[in-house]
C-alpha cells in the first residue's frame, strides 16, 4: 500500500498537465515588488496624516495650470525625457587561468552532499587539492557503478545538470589552490521531460574516475528514472559585491497625487526627496527618474540645476508631471516613482477614468 | 491572495536591483521550477504564483546575502514553505472568527483517482503536505526536509506518517484506489 501510494504521490505531484505557466514579465514583476516593499518601509517611517495634509495643501498652492510652481520651495518640473534605465552588466570575478591537471594522488574526497529540487536530485562531490600547487580539473570524469549482478559498468550520463549556475558562482574549469575544493554534480531524476518515467535504473557503489585512473566513491546507491546527468568540475566562488546604493540616505515621498486621473491627460504632483543622513547630498551626476502607471512608463531627468543639494536632515520638493496614455484602461491603477539606478522609490494607487 | 500584508502593487519600476543581473538570470532560470514546486505544495495555481512572487521579492531584497549561499534556490523554497504555512495559519484563524463559505465550482470538478488524490492532498494541514511534497516531489531525505522546515527529524517523521495515514484512510473510505 505504501509503495503504491508513494508512486501515486510522485506521479500526481509531478504531473506535467498540472504544471502552471510562468509569467512572461516575471522579472519586472519581481523588481516592482521589491521597489514597492522598500518604498513601503520608507513610507511607514513617515507620519501619514501630516504627510497627507501637507500634500493636498502643498500641491494646490504649488502648481499653476501649466505645471510650473506657483509657490516658493517647489522645484519646477523639467521636461527633459531620457532613455529608460539600462542596468550595467553584472559584475563577475575573473576566472583563474587554467593550471596543470590535478593528479588523483593529490586529491581527496572532502565530502558528498545531496539536494533535491523540483523532482531533480543533485549529488555533489567535493574534492580537495591536497597537493602543494594549483591545479585544474576540467570536463567531466567517468561515472561507474555496480549493476544488480555486481558488475562494474560505465554509467551513461548526459552532459549538463539542473544545478549548473552561471560563472558568477561556479567557475569552470575548476582551478584550485592547495586546500581548495572543486565540485562535481551528478543529477538523477524522477521527472523526465515528456512525461512520467517508465522504469528506474539503480547502480550501487557509484564512483567517479579521473583520467589518471584515480577513483572516488561518491554514493552507495544512485537510482534514476531519467537519464543520469553529469556536470563539469567547477570551483565555487563568492560573487563580487553588488554596487553600492548611490543615495542611501534619500527617501522619496509622493504628495498631491490625485485620487482620480484622466486617460489621455497629464496630471501634476510632487515628489519630496528627504535626506535622512547627517551630510548634505549633492545630486551629481544628476539622476533621472522613472514614473510608472498601469504598466506604462516615462523617464525624465530630475531638475537638479535648480536645487543640486539636499541638505542634511532637510528635503527638496520637485514638481512632477505625468501624461496618462489614452490606452490606459479605466479603473484602479498602480503608480510608482523611482530614481534610476537606486532604491529610492515611492508608490501609490490612483483610479483612471475615461 | 498574496500571503503578506499586501498594499499597493505598482507596475514596473526601474531601480538599482536591475543592476543585479545574476538575480534576474536566477529568476528567469528558476521561476518555472519554483512555480511548479509551489503549485505542488499548495494545490492552487494562483496562490503558488503569489507565494513565488513574494519569495522572490524577499530574496531579491537580500540577494547580496542570499547569493553567497551555496544554494540560493533552496533558500527561496524555504521561504515559500514558511510563507505557505504561516498563510494557512492566518487563514485558519480568520475562519475561526468568520465563517467562510466553501468555494463553489462553476463546473463539476475533474474526476479520476489522480484528481481524488490531488484534492485530498489539499485537505492536509500545510506541514503534513509540505513534508509529503518535499519527500515525494523534491525527493529530499527526512534530514533535508527537517532542514527546510526548520524542525526536528522526529517532527518530519510524525507529520509525514500522519499525512500518509490520512490519505490512505480517505482513499480507502472513498474507494479512491
Amino acid at each position: 500500500m505504501t509503495d503504491r501510494l508513494d508512486q501515486d504521490l510522485r506521479r500526481v505531484l509531478r504531473d506535467p498537465q498540472r504544471s502552471p505557466t510562468a509569467s512572461p514579465d516575471l522579472v519586472e514583476r519581481v523588481r516592482a515588488g521589491m521597489a514597492r516593499r522598500r518604498a513601503r518601509r520608507r513610507m511607514a517611517v513617515a507620519t501619514a496624516a501630516v504627510f497627507a495634509v501637507a500634500a493636498v495643501a502643498g500641491v494646490a498652492a504649488a502648481l499653476t495650470p501649466d505645471g510650473r510652481p506657483a509657490s516658493p520651495g517647489v522645484v519646477p518640473w523639467l521636461d527633459a525625457p531620457v532613455a529608460p534605465y539600462s542596468p550595467p552588466p553584472p559584475a563577475t570575478s575573473s576566472p583563474w587561468p587554467t593550471a596543470p591537471a590535478c593528479q588523483g594522488a593529490h586529491l581527496r574526497l572532502a565530502g558528498v552532499d545531496r539536494e533535491g529540487a523540483t523532482g531533480h536530485t543533485g549529488t555533489f562531490a567535493h574534492v580537495q587539492n591536497t597537493g602543494r600547487s594549483r591545479c585544474s580539473l576540467s570536463g567531466s570524469p567517468q561515472l561507474t557503478g555496480l549493476t544488480g549482478a555486481g558488475a562494474r559498468v560505465r554509467i551513461p550520463a548526459e552532459q549538463g545538470t539542473f544545478f549548473d549556475y552561471p560563472p558568477q558562482t561556479q567557475q569552470r574549469p575548476a582551478t584550485i589552490d592547495p586546500n581548495e575544493q572543486a565540485v562535481l554534480t551528478i543529477e538523477t531524476s524522477y521527472s523526465c521531460a515528456g512525461g512520467a518515467p517508465a522504469s528506474t535504473t539503480t547502480y550501487g557503489r557509484v564512483q567517479i574516475r579521473l583520467p589518471d585512473g584515480a577513483t572516488f566513491d561518491v554514493a552507495d546507491r544512485l537510482d534514476s528514472s531519467c537519464p543520469f546527468r553529469i556536470g563539469t568540475w567547477y570551483r565555487p566562488v563568492q560573487p563580487p559585491p553588488e554596487p553600492a546604493e548611490p543615495w542611501p540616505t534619500l527617501q522619496a515621498r509622493l504628495q498631491g497625487v490625485p485620487a482620480t486621473v484622466h486617460a489621455g491627460a497629464p496630471f501634476d504632483y510632487i515628489v519630496e526627496l528627504a535626506n535622512t543622513g547627517p551630510a548634505d547630498v549633492t545630486l551629481g551626476p544628476c539622476p533621472a527618474y522613472a514614473q510608472a502607471l498601469a504598466g506604462t512608463r516615462a523617464d525624465y531627468r530630475l531638475n537638479c540645476q535648480a536645487r543640486p543639494v539636499i541638505p542634511a536632515g532637510g528635503s527638496v520638493r520637485f514638481a512632477m508631471r505625468l501624461d496618462v496614455r489614452t490606452d490606459v484602461p479605466a479603473g484602479p491603477a498602480k503608480m510608482l516613482w523611482s530614481l534610476h539606478g537606486s532604491s529610492v522609490a515611492a508608490g501609490t494607487e490612483v483610479t483612471v477614468i475615461r | 491572495m498574496v500571503p503578506d500584508d499586501g498594499a499597493a502593487v505598482p507596475e514596473p519600476a526601474v531601480t538599482r536591483w536591475a543592476a543585479t543581473g545574476d538575480f534576474d538570470a536566477f529568476v528567469r532560470a528558476r521561476h518555472l521550477a519554483l512555480l511548479r514546486f509551489a503549485h505542488a505544495l499548495t494545490g492552487d495555481a494562483e496562490l503558488a504564483a503569489d507565494l513565488v512572487q513574494d519569495a522572490l521579492v524577499r530574496t531579491g531584497l537580500g540577494w547580496s546575502r542570499v547569493r553567497r549561499r551555496d544554494n540560493p534556490e533552496g533558500y527561496v523554497r524555504r521561504v515559500i514553505v514558511t510563507r505557505y504555512v504561516s498563510w494557512w495559519r492566518r487563514l485558519r484563524r480568520e475562519r475561526l472568527v468568520a465563517a467562510v463559505p466553501e468555494a463553489a465550482y462553476d463546473t463539476p470538478p475533474p474526476s479520476g483517482p489522480d484528481e481524488t488524490l490531488w484534492r485530498l492532498l489539499a485537505t492536509l494541514p500545510p506541514k503534513q503536505r509540505a513534508v509529503i511534497v518535499l519527500r515525494f516531489y523534491e525527493d529530499l531525505t527526512e534530514v533535508e526536509v527537517a532542514r527546510v522546515l526548520d524542525c526536528s527529524v522526529g517532527t518530519v517523521k510524525s507529520n509525514g506518517s500522519r499525512g500518509l495515514a490520512r490519505l490512505r484512510q480517505a482513499l480507502t473510505a472513498g474507494g479512491g484506489r
